[in-house]
């Protein structure tokens, strides 16, 4: 939500690649952390 | 459906009455189709009802035992601060989500949001903050509440619930394990020991929730000790 405030470039290619990546990347983030504080 | 038909059944002090079963020990959830059905169906139902089963053949503990028992229980037992109300967990999440949108637009700025059209606003921040109410609804409805006996069952447990009790833990106890229930009606300062033919359960308030160092891994040997 923060990075949508933020960018103002609207390019398909850019929401594509960098905002659905950052989403992409902060959700595998929050399984690798759940993952990880399950084994502790 | 389950829940209902099992709950004719509960109207005795000791709990072992509350299951169905002729109060020795011997329990046949077969009485009624449904819960039968579902038994047949169910891995956790059908280990509870092989455990009750189980434990009508082991000798029960003596009178002394017992004493012993209940005052190491007593002495284990810790009240736990129990959970705010869903609600409050929700609108607490919000407010996180919140903040940090907000924190997050004040460092970094709002031109992203300057340069969307209002149709753009909308088709992008609607499913956002959509998903992020989900996403806390979802986190809501994973903790377990312990002001509320049925809250604290995750789905396949609720069966127990049937009973007229809730199942909390499995007791470590010297000939196998026996259960924790809470039921609705025990007063709050109450906690009862039953005994059915060789069973031994905990019976603590549903309307609290109790750390008990034994059954949390603290002292664990504790209790085994004590009947050995």
């Amino acid at each position: 939500m923060v990075l949508e405030v933020r960018c103002p470039n609207l390019n398909l290619y850019h929401i594509l690649a960098w905002h659905w990546g950052a989403a992409l990347v902060a959700m595998l983030g929050g399984l690798a952390l759940a993952r990880l504080s399950n084994r502790m | 459906m389950v829940t209902a038909k099992l709950r004719i059944e509960v109207d005795t002090e000791e709990l072992h009455n509350d299951l169905p079963g002729d109060g020795r020990g011997n329990y046949h959830f077969g009485a009624c189709a449904d819960a039968a059905e579902h038994v047949a169906e169910c891995e956790h139902c059908r280990h509870l009802v092989w455990l009750f089963g189980e434990s009508s053949q082991a000798s029960p503990p003596s009178a002394d035992q017992m004493k012993r028992i209940e005052a190491a229980i007593l002495r284990g037992l810790t009240p736990v601060q129990p959970l705010a109300s869903q609600r409050a967990c929700f609108f607490a999440l919000a407010l996180v989500f919140l903040a940090v949108v907000a924190g997050g637009s004040l460092l970094l700025g709002t031109d992203g949001w300057r340069a969307r059209s209002v149709l753009q606003r909308i088709a992008v921040f609607t499913p956002a903050a959509a998903c992020a109410g989900l996403l806390a609804l979802s986190l809501v409805r994973l903790m377990a509440r312990g002001t509320n006996s049925s809250s604290l069952l995750s789905g396949r447990r609720s069966e127990y619930a049937a009973a007229g009790a809730y199942y909390r833990y499995r007791i470590p106890f010297a000939r196998g394990t026996r259960f924790c229930f809470g039921r609705p009606h025990v007063p709050e300062d109450r906690v009862d020991l039953c005994r059915s033919s060789s069973s031994l359960v905990l019976v603590a308030p549903a309307s609290r929730r109790y750390s008990v160092s034994w059954l949390d891994g603290h002292d664990r040997g504790g209790l085994a000790g004590l009947v050995a």
